[in-house]
């Protein structure tokens, strides 16, 4: 999976009913739905694409609680609702109550900014199960600045406050990156503060919006460590209060991330207007053909189209992954970050050390991190 | 160790289900699904609250014709960690 920005936690899977990749496909496991592109925030990483989908172009109503009932069919147990920031979307209730009928655990990623109480608690009273609230700092001026809106930590914090009300369990998302990383201990006492049961550390990836803010966003080596102390330290101080996830960014790694839990494994992804892809970021691999959740049928995608079919098990693989005894573990890495680095979606994922171009990885990650700090590239339509 | 007085319950926001598309008892938890064994669902569909973590070993080595302190090691293996991973409360 992707970590990272509107970082989507991948299910610890039903791994001894997942057959062999080469041999079956199994169901998927998990969705998330990109509700709506617009959002009052403007976070220079942002997850969605470049080119951002108009509200004329959205899925109707209707057609998301088809896609959700199709989905229900297909086995998946969890569905993320994400955007743009989806609560912006009127008719968030009507999505949620259908989850709930089906039997599918919904889970609420928003920036907690775009919501009053009583349309928070329509959502709770809809069947809302989790939420998941994203933080750009817990230090108001820096988070207003990274965020590019004022007022953003106040309206934050009121809003977990009413999540703590409805007895919700919350989850604080934290993407941290060179302007924010120093502040790590604090982003931790915030989640404490809040009483979330979980936080998300998750570094900024490099592909996208994040892409070409690069250089005002990739921290050094020294910060990175520095993080990934602190978290196992926090992990021991707060044991049984505190479950923080932590994944080290992509371009520090010596291993690949098993992104999405292998492309197409696990998980569905569907944009604003429909398009159906194996992750959030996949569009950025422009040869394939995504298909439409308008025109065929989620089933059909799933198993047979060509886009989901391309990087799927481990048939695809070049050398060194083909016989590499972790294909199986990390499923060839990011197939995004492949295309991104090596110019190639199916090269192998330059966070392996068994990569060519890992050293050239890491020292464009260096350099990024030595580069004076220039402005940010806001995300906006 | 848990109080044997103690009645485990599931976290808010975490349900016991059962998944139809691989037939099998899942917990549904925040950005988790744990997939359960016979004996986890035996545990875990007792941890309503209302149940002490003695009686519940009881039940269970009554229904299954087990040793106690057997019973005993797989209740407390299993909700401690589901504690630790904030899905249970003790």
């Amino acid at each position: 999976m992707t970590e990272g920005v509107d970082a989507v936690t991948v299910l610890e899977a039903a791994r001894q009913k997942v057959p062999a990749a080469d041999t079956a496909v199994a169901p998927p496991l998990a969705a998330l739905l990109e509700l709506t592109h617009r959002c009052p925030l403007q976070c220079p990483y942002c997850s969605n694409p470049l080119e951002l989908e108009r509200v004329a172009h959205e899925l109707t109503t209707e057609s998301w609680l088809d896609v959700i009932d199709q989905l229900a069919d297909l086995g998946i147990l969890q569905v993320h609702l994400s955007g743009g920031e989806p609560t912006v979307r009127r008719d968030l209730p009507d999505i949620i109550r259908r989850t709930t009928e089906r039997g599918i655990y919904n889970n609420l990623i928003t920036s907690g900014v775009a919501i009053d109480r009583a349309r928070f608690f329509a959502l709770v009273t809809a069947g809302l199960d989790h939420v998941q609230l994203s933080f750009q700092d817990a230090e108001p001026a820096s988070a207003a600045h990274i965020s590019h809106v004022s007022d953003v930590q106040e309206k934050k914090l009121a809003f977990a406050g009413w999540v703590r009300e409805a007895g919700l369990p919350l989850t604080v998302n934290a993407v941290m990156h060179r302007q924010n990383i120093d502040h790590i201990d604090a982003m931790i006492e915030l989640a404490i503060e809040l009483q979330a049961a979980r936080l998300e550390v998750a570094h900024v990836q490099y592909y996208g919006w994040a892409l070409a803010n690069r250089n005002a966003l990739m921290p050094s080596r020294a910060q990175l460590d520095a993080t990934t102390a602190a978290v196992s330290q926090a992990r021991e101080k707060y044991r049984g209060r505190l479950v923080i996830d932590y994944v080290v960014p992509d371009y520090y790694a010596q291993q690949p991330k098993a992104c999405m839990g292998g492309w197409a494994r696990q998980f569905i992804n569907i944009t604003p207007s429909g398009k159906v892809l194996p992750c959030h970021a996949a569009e950025t691999i422009t040869d394939l053909d995504f298909p439409r959740a308008t025109q065929q049928s989620l089933r059909a995608i799933w198993y047979q189209s060509p886009a989901f079919q391309r990087f799927r098990g481990t048939a695809w693989m070049p050398e060194p992954c083909r016989s590499c005894d972790q294909r199986e573990i990390d499923w060839g890495g990011c197939r995004c970050q492949a295309l991104a680095i090596a110019g190639r979606a199916s090269a192998t994922d330059p966070a392996c050390a068994r990569s060519p171009l890992h050293q050239h990885m890491q020292a464009l990650a260096a350099q990024a991190a030595g580069s004076p700090l220039v402005p940010f590239r806001y995300r906006r339509f | 160790m848990i109080p044997v007085t103690s009645c485990p319950r599931l976290s808010p926001g975490v349900k016991l289900q059962f998944d139809r598309t691989r037939e099998q008892w899942i917990l549904q938890a925040p950005e988790r699904v744990f997939v359960l064994d016979d004996v986890s669902h035996e545990i875990l569909s007792r941890c309503t609250g209302e149940t002490s973590l003695q009686s519940l070993i009881e039940q269970l080595s009554t229904a299954f014709e087990a040793d106690v302190a057997e019973i005993t090691a797989d209740v407390e293996g299993l909700l401690s960690s589901l504690i630790e991973k904030r899905v249970v409360i003790a």
